[in-house]
Order: C-alpha cells, then structure tokens, then sequence
C-alpha cells in the first residue's frame, strides 16, 4: 500500500541552539502509529511541523503526494490535532467550543455539524457536561475535549501528542477503541512515551531520540528480532553500578520490590540470569541505551 | 524573607520590558511638556508652578501605568498558572499584600518621578532668559503633594481589584473608570483643561474640590487668580481644601486596601462552574462517529468562520459584568458633561438641547481609546494567553480571516460606545423636553466618532501585531496615539500626517457642517485607504508571530492572490487620493502656521518697514460689485477706489496689498506703470505716471476673485458656505501701504528672527478716514444678502438675487455681508425700520433681541445723540469668534448664542438682552466716534459699550438684577487674568481684552455710581461733540480728562487711580452687634474690612487716596435678590484705612449687610461681601 505520509530529511534547529529534528525521515500508511521516544526527544516538535505550525529548516513533508510546507492550507483542512498542552477560550461551553472549531475546520452544513458534535460528544463522554464552560474542565475532561475537537470535521491525518495523559483507564479504553476504529480509514500519529500503548494499538512505530528517528518498524517484528536475548536478574542496589559497565544493560525495574537487570545478550550473560521473553519496552529502552551511546554498542537489528 | 521577597519583586518589576518603555516615555513625556508654552515670556519655564502643573499631568498618566503594570505584575500568578505553586509555599498573607502592593506603588512612583526627572532635563535646554532660580524642592514638593496621593489612590483601588477579581480585563476597567473619575472631577471643579471652562464663573467651591480624586481642580482652582509673580516663586501649599482633598482620598485609598486585605482570597479560586445547568443525564441514543465532509474554500467558508470567530470575541467583550458596568458609567460621565456644556455656557448661558448641538459636543469621542488600546491587546494576544493558538491554527482558516473578526469585535465595541453617547444625548434631549430629535444627526456619529476611532483600532491592532508581549504593544498604542492626538501641537498641522485626524466642523442649523464637511470625507476615505494597508500588514505580522519567525514564514506562504490586489487597491486609492487632496490643499490659499507665519512676518516687516513714511492716498468712495457663488464656495468683487491724496506732499507711488486669501487679483490704474510686484507678501507698487498733487482724486480699479478650498481651515469671519455664507469683505479687499500689524510682537520670538525689539508707529494720523459706499451684491435666488448701508432695492435677474446697498452717510471702511435663507421680522420704531434676519424656525428669542434693540436705540439717542441710520439690522450667521459684532448700522449674531440660548429660566442672567445692546451701543461707540490708533484705543469702543449694555440693563431689569452680569464680569476678569499670564497693563493702556471689555465696563458702571448717570452721560457727550465725526479721533486720555473735569479731588484721584492703575480690592463687612431700638428701628454695628491689592503696599497706608465703597443693608438675603430688590439702606463711604467701623440706624430689621453690594469693584473673593446676620443677633 501506499505511504499516505512522506517524511524526507527533516530537520529543525530553533533559535536558541536546540536541535529538535535532524534529518528525521518516516513513511506513514493509514492506520495508527506510534511515535515513542523520552522527553524532549523532537516529538512535539515532529508534530507541530507536521500539523504546519511551525516549519522545518530543510527537509520535505509529503500528504497525499502535497507538499505540506508549500501548501499548508490543503493539509490544514484534513488535519486532526491535538497538542500535548493546549487551553481554551475562557467562558464558553464545551459545545459552543466545539461548534466553533468545527465551522473553522469548514463544516459548512448546519445540520452535520451539530450531529457530528454531538456524537464526538457522546463518544468523549462530555455529552452530560456539554453546557459547562471547558475553561471549568478537570484535566481528563479537558483531555476529553482536546480528543473530540481534533476529530472534528473530515480528518485524513491525526495527530495526537500524548492523547491519554491524564485519562483513567476507561476513558483510555473508550478513546483506543475510537482511535482503531477511524484508524482504520486514515493516518493517526500517536506520540507517547507509554509503551503499551503502541503495543495495543499500532501496527507501525518509530523510536525518536534526540531529534532522530533511532528505530522504526512493526511492534511485533521488532519484539520478535529481541526473542532469546533478554535476560534478566534480581540484583541488589548497589550492583547497578557495576552491571551498567559490565553488561549490556537496557533497563532497571523494580518488580515486587525486587529490583531486576534487565541485559540483551545473546548468550546467559553470567549466571544468575535468566532468559525472560521480550516485550516492546524491552525494544524501546534496547533502542534507547543504544542510541544514547552506554559503553557497549548492542546492535539489535 | 519580607526583604528577600521585595528584592524579587522589584527586580521583576524592572526588568518588565512595560516599565522600561513606561520609563523612557515618562522622561521624554515630562521633557516634551517642558518645552510647551505655559503662558507669556515673564513665566519661568521652571516655575513652581509650571512644575507642578506638569508633575499634576503626568501624575494622571500614572493611572495608565499603574493599570498595565497592576495587570501584568499583580496578577502574574493568576495569568502564569503559577497560582498553585504560590499558594502551596509558606508564605502568609500579609507579607503577600504588602509586598506586592508596595512593588506597584513604588515602580510606578518611579516611573512618574522620572517624568520629573524629564521637566528637568527639558528645562536645561531652555532660554536661560526664560528660566528662574533652580530649586529642588519645587521638583520635589509637587511629586509629595500630587504624585504620592495620586499613585496610591490608583494602586490601591487597581490593586484591590486586581486582588478581589483575579482578572486581567477588570483591572482594565478600573483603570479607565479611574480616568472617568477624573473626567468627572474636572468638569464638576470647572478645570481649566475642559472646553469653555474658563469663561465659566465659579467660585472656588469645595465640593468639587473634594470630589477630585487626583486635586487637579483644588490645583488650578487655587492658582487660578495667581500673578505672575506668584507662579514664578509660590509652591502650592498643603493646606486648607488641598489637605482635605488629599487627606480624603488617601482615606479613602487606606480604606479600601484594608477591605481588599480582609477579603481577598489567598488560596486557588474554586472553579465556580455557574453557567453550568443542572444536568439531567440526558441519555441520548448513541451517536456512532464518522467523518463529514468539509469545505475549507470560497466565500462562504471564510464568511462563516469570520462570523464565529467575531461572535466569540463580541461575547468576550460584552458578556462582562465589569464592562457593562463601565458602560454604565460612560453613559453617566457623558450625561453630566452635556448637561454642565449644553446648560453651563459663558455667562451661564444655557442653550435649547438641539440635536445638531448635542451631536457636535458628542462626536469627540478619545476617552473611548484608551478602551480601544485595552480590548486590542486583549483580543489580538487571546490566543496565545488562552493557550489556544495551536487548536486555531492547525484549522483551515486564514489568519487574515480571524484578524478581521478582531478588528470586527472592536469595531462592535467602539458602535456600542456610540450608541450609548447616542442613547445618552436622546434621552438628555427628551429630559430637556426639548423638540425634535434629529435621527439623521445622531446617526451621524456613527461615522463622525465611530468611523476615527475604527481606524484608530485598525492602527493599534497593527501596533499590537509587532508585539508579543502585550503590555509593551499597549504602552506603544498609547504614545502613538498620543502623538497623533496631540500632533497639532507637536508641529504635526496637516491633516494627511496626522492618523485619522479630521477637521471637526461645529454645528449649527444655518449651515449644516459648513464648509469643512466636504473635506472631512476626503480625510476619512483617506485615512480608511492606509488603514486597509495597516489592516492587511497586521495580519502579516501578527500570522508571523503567530509561527515563528519571519524568514520561514515568508518562506512558506502561500499568498492567495486577492490579497496582493488588496494591498495595491488601497495604495493606489491612498496615494492618488493624496495627491488629489495636495491638488486641492496647494490651489486653495492655505493659512501659514506658526513657525512658516512668523518668518512670514518678519520677512514682511525687514523688507517694507523701510518704506512706512511713504505718503499714500486715502479711500474716500467705494463702488463695489460683489457676485457671491455659495455652492462653489467662490466670489468676484469688481470694485473702485475713489483716491485723494490727503497728505501735505505728492504721491508718486501707489503701494498696493491684498490678503492672502485672495485667489487672484488684477489692478487698472489709469496712467501708472506696475513697478514691483511681490506675490509672497501680495504687494504691488504702482509708479504713477503724473504724481498725485495734495487734494487732489484720482480713481483705481480692481477685480478680484476667492475662491474658498474645503481644505483651507474654516475663517468664520470668511465663510463661503451653502447657507449663511458671513464674509468681512473690508479685511479682503485691496489696502494701501504698509500693515503694522503684520508685525510680531512678542518680544522673544522678534529675537528669534533677528529683529529689533519693536518699535510701534507713533499714532499721528487723528482724522476720520469715512468713505461713501456703493455696493450691489448678488447671490442665489433663495438666499438674501443683508450688508452694511440703506438697502435701495433688491431684484431678480439672470437667475440671481441682486442687493443693492448705499452709504447714507459716510462710514467707516467696514463693509461685512451675510447671505442666507432668512426669515424676516420687522417693526418700526420712532422712524429707525428695525430688522432681524433669521434661520426660519429659530424664533424663540425674537421678541426680545427686538426688546434690547429698541432699549438700547433709546438709551443711545437719548444720552449719547442720535442715531445716524433710518434702520437697524441684526442678522443671524452660523458662526463668529464672539458673540456678536457690529458694523454700521448692521449687526451680526452667532445663530447659537442669540438665537438658541433658552431663556425660559428667569433665574438665569439675560445674556441675549446684553450682547444686543452691547452691539447696539456700539453704533455710537465705533461708528460714531472711532478712537485713534494706539494702546488703550479699545477703551472707546469696548468698555464704553460694555457701559451701554450695563445701563440697558440695569434700566430694564433693575440695578440687583445687573448684578449678576457685574460679578460673573468680575470674576471673569480675574479668571483670564490667571490665564494670561502676564503683568496687567492699566486700563487707559492696555490691548488685553480682559481688562477693556470686564474691568472696563466695571470702572464705567463705578464712576456712574459716583458721579450720577447724568454727568458721566454729559462727558459721553461731550467726547463725541468733540471727537465724533467728522472732528478728530478720540483718545482714551480725552475721555479721562472729561470724566475728571468737573469732580473734586477726592473724585478725580479714584478715577485716575482706575484708568491708571492696576489694583484691585479685598473688600469684606462683618456686623459687630445689632440692637434693636424702640419704634421698630434698628442700629447696627459693622467693621468693614478695605483691603487693596496691586498697589505695591500690603496695607492702604495715608498717602493712597482713599476709595468710594457703597455699603448697604437689606431686608433679604442677596441670594433672594432679583430686580425689584431694594436695599434698606445704601450709602456711599470714602474709606481710606483697612479697618472701619460703622454704626447704621434702620428702620427695619436687617438680613444681610453687604459691602459693594452690586460688585463693580475688582475683588477676588466677592462672597465675603455679604454678612448674613441670623435672627438672635
């Protein structure tokens, strides 16, 4: 199938000296994809060059063969976005809101854009609270609303930048299942830094760090290359240390208190270890340790 | 921590990019206002009081920073959400409060002293002439007495606002409610800053003293009556109603903050969710999701977002309680200002409530600004502030489309401040009960006052578009529109530099608005030209800020192609309508200005004083055919000069000028050769081909054209207009030899242009110059002319209506016409035809102007001789500088003041009746008899009619009704003469107005008082046998010497001292004791207190002549008095000590003792005076 979203070379340096993409380059097909990647790694800034609210010092951005940057306006119309952070007119309802983005983003019938609000309402779970002002919103409600505005209208790309931040489970639940399901038909970028997120629900993902693109491909192709090489052991604190120069170490973590190594090797590293099976966090922090550079290069791929 | 936590906050007070701008405005404020002319060159430009008048300024521009430094620094937590981080520390209350109260007050104090620092850097620049002693404490004193108060005021209610809302826009409206406040105090305290404040008569009262938040009243009301002397050395001190005043609101102030402490909530406000519905878990069918379709092109797209987006930013503004509150106060400040303008004239006139004036005093519109520049900042950064930019932006919609809601939202604002001003003048008019309400007027202002402030809008969104911090863009809306507000005084005169600047015509029914109305459209279609260009280069620039930089986002754009039309529609419709205005603007005569009009005159005066003693013919026949065009603002004059030469030698030379208002001009002089010609000064000099032997005539033909450009500002003594065209065809028409008053007379400015200090042409010429008059005019068929001298007849022919005026005896060189529709109404009094010409409709006043002019014909005959005319006209024109004027036989009355002034309130003083026997007497005193050039000339015309209209008055309505019309003159002489700042010149000596119009008449009405109205009657007639015409000229000394012929000593020192001197009284009475006597009579013991000012001796002392003082007693209080009043007892006394004491016996019980009961002699304070004596006494 063909790559609705063309990402060549991009890059972006802003004004005070921070690299924030370099030479970042993805091919992106309907369906949902993760973007994963530590703070501060260029995925908010990816997404507002994507979303054409900030442009790229060189590099191209393609959407349906149009070039974004040169025609930001023909994007802009089948763009879903959601930032990471964003607030709202003070005052207004969440329906006033939501009708006003949607004659913005060109709903011109009066007819489908009440339906179409009032169903992205109902789907949010804010129909009860529609009359309310947004400004009053708890954080997950206003989440809510950040999710319903960016659906508005007639969405070919989405972008949603840490969608989930905020929501409780159900609610989580409730918008993956949107999600899968308009993913279906169009591009959704998911930016996260929840790996199980991607796990659940992208059938294509790429690791950002540093404002490059350190690791891309499927979930399960990606977990399935790091198949009997994971190992791991419970070790006391003050071991880290000497296991991070010794080993290959990809991550900590505290499991019933006890605190495991985890090591990519493709043997038992040293006894102790034992072979656990990997997940895509496995993936992540491998891609991570690797990128950033730890003692020992771990080629994963 | 009280230390650490005050460092902080003054170091984050300065280093706000608001008080730096704030800062280096304030300096070059206080710098710029130093260099402003505070009065004549005896002022010092770093007098106490000039510093304190600007500190007093400057100070009332503290309410603008307090505000956005209030806003922005007070109300950081709530605008940076760091409320929570904030209230979660240790910190208490109290210190929170005091902390951030005193950084506000403390910076902004410091922005205001650093205005002060501005006056002084201004001053050293200065003239050292025009400087006084240095002293800091004349920096320092104003800045303790004014800025301190003022500043904590504004901070403290600012900040209490800032405190109890937690709102960045309530703040805002506090700021301009504070400016309002001040609005009110100035109009209430009659500040001299206000239109017509200075011709109002009021006492010092305190009430308004008090009311002043910012003592600006208390400020000019104290120093009003102040000399020059005292402005130069004097500190205003602390005391008295100025204490109070500051002691009051510092009050006040103390009191709120005490409030604002106990109340304000120190912890994260509730989100109080009020708008919320009780919500009914409406279980709706589930709607299942899918995309629609959307349409992101065309008009309808941009049409419908700009819609939404302009609801949501007019729901913003309005659905604000604090705004409709300021709406509320708006509407209330624009009452009380129509009432205290429109019922509250010079005199205490009070005018009928006509729409066409409401509307004239609505259309100024700049407190409305000041909320321009607040909702601008707000609505242009509201994105950005609300953290909504990236939900906007990542939308199809144009940037251009959402700047043009914005602009539409303030759009919205400003038509609601007019409709409020509209609604306010409607319901003012109807309250008034007076007639029609003219809609299509007040409609008018939507484009007069709305239109201006719309452009405004679109020039500060601009301003505010290169901005990212909001502050600093409203800080640099307010200067720019200052700058362009006050341009005309910062040098900026045309109306093309000067932002959305207009002529603003005055109203009046005759002509509509006049003649400059067609240029006012020229100006406003052109400044709504470069304001599309700023409309489209805000959105440019705020799209730019809105992405980052410049570079890429010139680099990305895309520009729709319309817009590039746009832009080069509007500069080709801006620059070709300039260069049609500069077309029109250079083919008109244009007055020069200031600077351009000095050199002028100087230049005048270095080429052609040399030739003053040229002998020149006199005019003694004038044939003139004046041919008036009204609808192309154009006239030709066709006129002859019969010449003589009346001097002893022969004239070679005939040295010919015209004024510059003339288009063009062309001269036939028989057998003469046109030997210079000098188009910049409009001097022709003719060489006559046989000279001009003394008696002899000869004859000069001109013919001359003007042609009137709307864009020439408005002569309202050379009017072309539609209807009620008013021209002093005598000031247009060709003169002889050189113009002394050409010259420049301030002594400073001769220096400035290399001239010696002048030397004014001894007057040697006392020969009446009369001439005999021919005149037919014509105009359009439906208008009559009414001019000076016997109408003949007037007919029809050609499709125009000729006049035909003659001379029935010879008059002075004043020949002054008017054309217009009139009504006519006409009577017949003791042979003299009486006319009144008028707007149709305008009649209320009719009977009465005929009153005054039959009362004053009478007077004048009687007393003075007879009047020299078969008729007398008065005839209605739109506008005039005064009141009235008069011309042989012809008077000329301001439509508004004559003919609209409501007179129904017979408590009101008559001012009608006074200002038509003033005219009326002037045809004895001007026509009659003409004083000789000279100082003091105006003593024969002017206070010799002020002394008319005082007996006509006083003969119709009775001595204590001419009372009132005596103290209004007596304060107002004191009053403009606080604001001429210059030494007074005695009467017999003096070209200020003030001093031969109020003091003169007041010293005329004294010598009646003692001499009797006979025997100064007898000297009037005796000035005019032997100065009348045709005799020679009289001088103000030959009216003293007649005056003084006859009297005793004692009589001829006080009237000398009144001609001659300069002093003025400080006269008060105070009864001691009052026993009752048997047979119902009464003694009464008073102390009278004769005090004298200006006489340079603090105390009457032996050797000053002692002064006649009446002194009498009434049976009513004076506030009771009208012109039936008479007094119990009324005596004349020569006091010649400060301390009198006086014993009266009278036969009725006294209510009040009074001191110059009439007040006709000079005295500052009039109301001690008066001694009311309560019953028990």
């Amino acid at each position: 199938m063909m790559h609705r979203l063309q990402i060549r070379d991009l890059s972006k340096r802003y004004s005070n000296g921070v690299q924030a993409l370099s030479q970042v380059s993805l091919d992106i097909s309907n369906g949902l994809f993760g973007l994963l990647g530590p703070n501060g790694a260029g995925k908010s800034s990816l997404m507002r060059t994507l979303a054409t609210l900030q442009t790229a010092d060189s590099g191209q951005v393609q959407f349906d063969g149009i070039d974004i940057f040169k025609d930001p306006y023909q994007l802009r119309c089948q763009l879903g976005y959601l930032p990471q952070d964003f607030g709202v007119y003070p005052r207004l309802s969440a329906q006033e809101l939501l009708h006003h983005l949607a004659v913005l983003k060109g709903i011109d019938n009066k007819a489908a854009r009440q339906e179409q609000v009032a169903a992205l309402l109902q789907q949010t779970n804010l129909y009860n609270v529609r009359r309310q002002a947004v400004s009053t919103f708890s954080g997950g409600m206003r989440q809510r609303f950040g999710i319903a505005q960016a659906l508005l209208g007639n969405p070919q790309l989405i972008i949603v930048d840490e969608p989930t931040a905020g929501l409780d489970p159900l609610e989580r639940n409730r918008f993956h299942d949107l999600l899968c399901q308009i993913g279906e038909q169009v591009v959704v970028i998911l930016s996260t830094h929840i790996v199980e997120d991607v796990h659940d629900l992208c059938p294509n993902m790429a690791i950002l760090a540093g404002g490059r693109v350190i690791l891309q491909g499927k979930p399960a192709v990606l977990t399935e290359k790091l198949a009997g090489k994971v190992w791991q052991k419970a070790i006391a604190r003050q071991e880290v240390a000497r296991y991070q120069d010794k080993l290959p170490v990809i991550s900590t973590r505290i499991t019933g208190g006890q605190l495991q190594v985890l090591v990519l090797s493709d043997s038992q590293p040293e006894t102790g270890f034992t072979q656990c099976p990997p997940d895509l966090s496995a993936v992540y922090f491998s891609a991570l340790t690797g990128a950033t550079g730890t003692k020992k290069e771990v080629t994963v791929w | 921590m009280v230390k650490h936590l005050m460092l902080f906050e003054s170091r984050y007070h300065l280093r706000q990019l608001t008080f730096m701008i704030a800062g280096a405005l304030f300096l070059g404020l206080g710098m710029l206002i130093a260099q402003g002319n505070f009065g004549s060159g005896e002022l010092h430009k770093n007098a106490p009081y000039v510093i304190s008048y600007i500190t007093c300024m400057i100070s009332l521009a503290g309410i603008f920073v307090s505000t956005l430094l209030c806003a922005q620094v007070v109300l950081r937590d709530t605008t940076y959400d760091m409320n929570a981080l904030l209230f979660s520390t240790t910190l208490r209350r109290l210190p929170y409060f005091i902390v951030r109260l005193t950084g506000l007050f403390v910076v902004v104090l410091l922005v205001l002293a650093l205005g002060s620092a501005g006056i002084w850097l201004g001053t050293m620049s200065a003239d050292t002439a025009s400087l006084g002693p240095f002293r800091l404490r004349y920096f320092i004193q104003p800045l303790l007495v004014f800025s301190v108060p003022n500043v904590l005021l504004c901070c403290s209610i600012l900040f209490s606002v800032a405190l109890l809302t937690r709102q960045v826009r309530a703040v805002y409206m506090a700021g301009v409610g504070l400016f309002i406040l001040y609005f009110l105090g100035s109009i209430l305290g009659n500040s001299p800053l206000m239109a017509n404040s200075s011709l109002k008569t009021q006492e010092n009262q305190l009430w308004p003293q008090l009311l002043d938040p910012f003592a600006i009243t208390s400020f000019f009301g104290l120093t009003r009556h102040w000399t020059v002397d005292e402005r130069n050395q004097q500190l205003l001190p602390l005391a008295g109603a100025l204490l109070l005043n500051r002691l009051t609101w510092l009050a006040l102030a103390g009191g709120l903050l005490w409030l604002t402490y106990r109340r304000f909530a120190f912890r994260l406000p509730v989100a109080t969710s009020r708008r919320t519905r009780p919500t009914t878990p409406d279980s709706p069918i589930p709607l299942p999701y899918h995309r629609v379709s959307v349409q992101t092109t065309g008009r309808g797209y941009s049409w419908r977002a700009f819609a939404s987006q302009w609801r949501l930013e007019t729901n913003s503004i309005f659905r604000h309680i604090p705004f409709l509150v300021l709406l509320a106060l708006w509407a209330f400040l624009t009452a009380v200002d129509l009432k205290e303008t429109i019922l509250h004239g010079p005199y205490n006139i009070r005018f009928y409530t006509a729409s066409g004036y409401i509307v004239e005093y609505l259309r100024p519109m700049r407190p409305a600004l000041l909320l321009v520049v607040f909702y601008a900042g707000e609505l242009i950064h509201r994105e950005r502030a609300t953290r909504m930019h990236e939900l906007i932006f990542a939308t199809r919609v144009p940037d251009t489309v959402l700047w043009c809601a914005k602009t539409a939202a303030l759009a919205s604002l400003i038509a609601s401040l007019v409709t409020v001003n509209i609604l306010t003048g409607i319901g003012f008019q109807l309250a008034q009960g007076f007639h029609p309400i003219e809609w299509n007027l007040y409609c008018s202002l939507f484009l007069y006052s709305g239109w201006p402030l719309l452009l405004y809008a679109i020039l500060i969104g601009f301003l505010q578009s290169l901005f990212n911090n909001k502050y600093a863009g409203m800080l640099l809306s307010l200067a720019v529109v200052g700058v362009f507000l006050f341009g005309n005084r910062l040098g900026l005169h045309s109306y093309l530099v000067r932002y959305a600047a207009t002529p603003l015509p005055d109203y009046a029914y005759m002509s509509g608005w006049g003649h400059e109305e067609k240029a006012l459209y020229y100006y406003l279609l052109y400044w709504t030209a470069i304001a599309g260009l700023l409309l489209l280069a805000g959105a440019a620039c705020w799209k730019t800020r809105n992405k980052g930089s410049f570079r890429s986002t010139f680099r990305q754009q895309q520009r729709p192609r319309f817009t590039w039309k746009f832009i080069m529609t509007a500069l080709c419709l801006s620059t070709c309508l300039a260069i049609a205005i500069f077309v029109r603007y250079s083919a008109g005569h244009q007055p020069l200005v200031r600077e351009a009009l000095y050199s002028w005159q100087a230049s005048y005066e270095k080429t052609y004083r040399s030739r003053v003693s040229l002998p020149q013919p006199s005019i003694t026949h004038v044939q003139l055919a004046t041919d008036l065009y009204p609808g192309q603002r154009r006239y030709t004059v066709r006129g002859q000069y019969r010449l003589r030469n009346e001097s002893s030698q022969p004239v070679t030379t005939v040295w010919l000028g015209n004024d510059a208002a003339v288009t063009s001009i062309r001269y036939t002089i028989p057998n003469a050769r046109l030997a210079e010609q000098d188009d910049r000064f409009g001097q022709s000099i003719y060489q006559l081909g046989q000279p001009l032997q003394p008696g002899d005539s000869m004859t000069l033909s001109f013919t001359q054209e003007v042609i009137q450009s709307p864009f020439v500002p408005f002569n309202s003594e050379h009017a072309i207009v539609d209807n009620g065209s008013y021209v002093e065809l005598e000031k247009y028409l060709p003169y002889l030899g050189y113009q002394e008053q050409y010259e420049l007379e301030d002594a400073p400015l001769r220096k400035k242009q290399g001239l010696p200090p002048q030397t004014k042409l001894p007057a040697t010429d006392s020969a009446y110059h009369f001439v005999t008059m021919d005149h037919v005019i014509s105009t359009v068929p439906d208008q009559q002319v009414v001019s000076v001298g016997a109408l003949q007849r007037d007919w029809t022919q050609n499709g125009r209506h000729y006049f035909h005026y003659q001379s029935e005896r010879p008059i002075a060189f004043k020949f002054a016409f008017s054309s217009a529709r009139y009504a006519l109404h006409r009577e017949n009094h003791d042979g003299v035809q009486l006319n009144i010409l008028y707007q149709p409709g305008l009649d209320y006043n009719i009977p009465l102007i005929a009153q005054a002019m039959t009362d004053a014909l009478d007077y004048g005959s009687k007393q003075w001789g007879a009047y020299p005319f078969q008729q007398l006209t008065l005839a209605a024109i739109p506008h005039y500088p005064g009141a009235a004027t008069a011309y042989p036989g012809v008077l000329f009355s301001t439509e508004r003041i004559s003919f609209m002034s409501n007179l129904h309130d017979s408590t009101r003083f008559n001012s009608v009746y006074a200002v038509t026997a003033h005219e009326v007497a002037h045809q004895w005193w001007a026509n009659v008899l003409s004083p000789m050039d000279g100082p003091g000339r105006a003593v024969l015309t002017e206070s010799l009619a002020k002394f008319g209209e005082y007996m006509a008055v006083e003969k119709r309505f009775g001595a204590h009704y001419l009372r009132r019309l005596l103290q209004a003159d007596n304060n107002l002489y004191f009053a403009l003469r606080g604001m001429d700042h210059e030494q007074e010149q005695p009467l017999y000596q003096t070209d200020k107005p003030y001093v031969y119009y109020q003091k003169g008449g007041m010293v005329m009405y004294g010598i009646k008082e003692m001499l009797g109205e006979d025997t100064v009657n007898a000297a009037l007639r005796a000035l005019i046998a032997q100065h009348g015409y045709p005799a020679s000229k009289g001088r103000p000394d030959d009216l003293l010497q007649l005056l003084v012929a006859g009297t005793n000593q004692q009589q001829a020192a006080q009237i000398q001292e009144w001609f001659t001197g300069t002093a003025t009284y400080d006269n008060a009475v105070r009864a001691v004791r009052c026993d009752s006597l048997t047979g119902g009579r009464f003694r009464l013991t008073i102390e009278v207190q004769h005090g004298k000012k200006g006489t340079g001796k603090s105390a009457p002392s032996a050797d000053t002549p002692p002064d006649l003082v009446p002194i009498a007693l009434y049976a009513a209080p004076h506030i009771t008095w009208d012109g039936s009043t008479q007094p119990l007892y009324r005596q004349h006394y020569w006091l010649s000590r400060s301390q009198h004491t006086l014993v009266i016996e009278v036969d009725r019980r006294p209510a009040v003792v009074a001191i110059d009961p009439l007040g006709y002699l000079p005295d500052e304070d009039l109301s001690n005076n008066y001694y009311l004596l309560s019953d028990t006494e």
